[in-house]
């Protein structure tokens, strides 16, 4: 499957250049990104699929349910740093939601 | 003290919502996808806001509609997909039958209401055409696959096999052949008929022609659809 580079994917993933070596999750980067969950997903599901993006369930903690994180990969850092469009330039203009549980 | 119970009361039906919707996107969910699903529905605990948790709910109903189809990442999916499988098969069944059904009683009516041999002869091939398609969908209607995982790819396969052989090879072809002359005959046989309204049926020749390139192309392209998935199992079983 061919991975469009949509300005939003671009966005996407220059929020994982910022710390590329740590888990993420979905909620923090649509905030971050200022991207709707669904756009963000489908563009997680296909970087995932093209090997660019690992991801993992957290370990439950006690009485938390697990979380889904995602991290680039090799591949996905290399693409990242080629593809990426800054994000200062390119951030959507206010977060998608706001609001957050800090868990 | 009332305001403030009408609030949370509020505020507990659109999470309880929010909820609701994600639960109906896990449950239609492709089996590939419905993991995506989960993610997203926990991540709404950890949206406060609860107008914040429902749109963050309703995105993941457009994953739905976005994304048909996600690769299997193991055999466990397998009875799922399965199912899935079926449910497209079925309406495709179901559709199709309604579809070649009313066109063959409304091609039977034109046989006994027209006059001229051509338009006639086109109406009957027409009807045979809808009536051997009709036959077709029925023979290649899905069956219940078994709940257990080896049951199930066992099942998955031979359902796969089925399907790509109705959208190509003797199976298609036979279907397009019979299909093809008679609508062609009984748009000749109305512009012989009525030479005042020729440019009218010589439009709808031309979009039946239009119409046939692009069956052809939609029908190949399901066919190879089907063999992706066919490999993709081969590869889960390696």
């Amino acid at each position: 499957m061919k991975l469009r580079k949509s300005p939003q994917t671009s966005i996407v993933l220059a929020e994982f250049l910022h710390g590329p070596h740590d888990w993420k999750y979905g909620y923090d980067i649509s905030r971050n990104t200022g991207l709707k969950s669904g756009t963000l997903y489908p563009i997680l599901m296909r970087l995932a699929e093209r090997k660019l993006l690992a991801t993992r369930w957290e370990t439950p903690e006690a009485g938390k349910p697990p979380r889904h994180m995602y991290k680039l990969t090799a591949d996905g850092v290399a693409y990242a740093r080629e593809h990426a469009h800054s994000p200062v330039k390119h951030r959507l203009s206010r977060p998608a939601f706001s609001g957050v549980k800090h868990g | 003290m009332t305001m403030i119970r009408k609030k949370t009361i509020r505020k507990k039906t659109i999470r309880k919502f929010a909820m609701k919707v994600l639960n109906a996107a896990a449950r239609h969910a492709a089996p590939g996808t419905r993991d995506w699903v989960n993610a997203m529905s926990r991540e709404m605990d950890f949206i406060e806001n609860d107008w914040a948790a429902l749109w963050w709910a309703l995105g993941s109903t457009r994953i739905l509609f976005k994304r048909q189809y996600v690769p299997l990442a193991d055999l466990s999916g397998i009875p799922r997909a399965a199912q899935c499988l079926t449910k497209t098969v079925r309406r495709r069944t179901i559709s199709g039958l309604v579809i070649t059904l009313t066109e063959a009683v409304f091609f039977g009516y034109f046989f006994f209401g027209v006059s001229t041999a051509m338009l006639r002869i086109g109406s009957a091939l027409t009807v045979a055409a809808m009536l051997y398609m009709a036959y077709q969908l029925y023979a290649r209607r899905a069956a219940q696959p078994p709940l257990d995982t080896a049951s199930a790819t066992f099942a998955y396969r031979v359902e796969l096999e089925r399907q790509r052989e109705f959208h190509c090879g003797s199976w298609f072809w036979s279907r397009f052949i019979a299909f093809l002359p008679g609508p062609i005959l009984f748009c000749v046989g109305a512009i012989i008929a009525q030479p005042e309204s020729a440019r009218a049926y010589a439009t709808i020749l031309a979009g039946f022609v239009v119409l046939s390139i692009w069956a052809v192309q939609l029908n190949l392209s399901q066919a190879r659809k089907y063999q992706r998935r066919l490999d993709e199992l081969e590869a889960l079983q390696r």
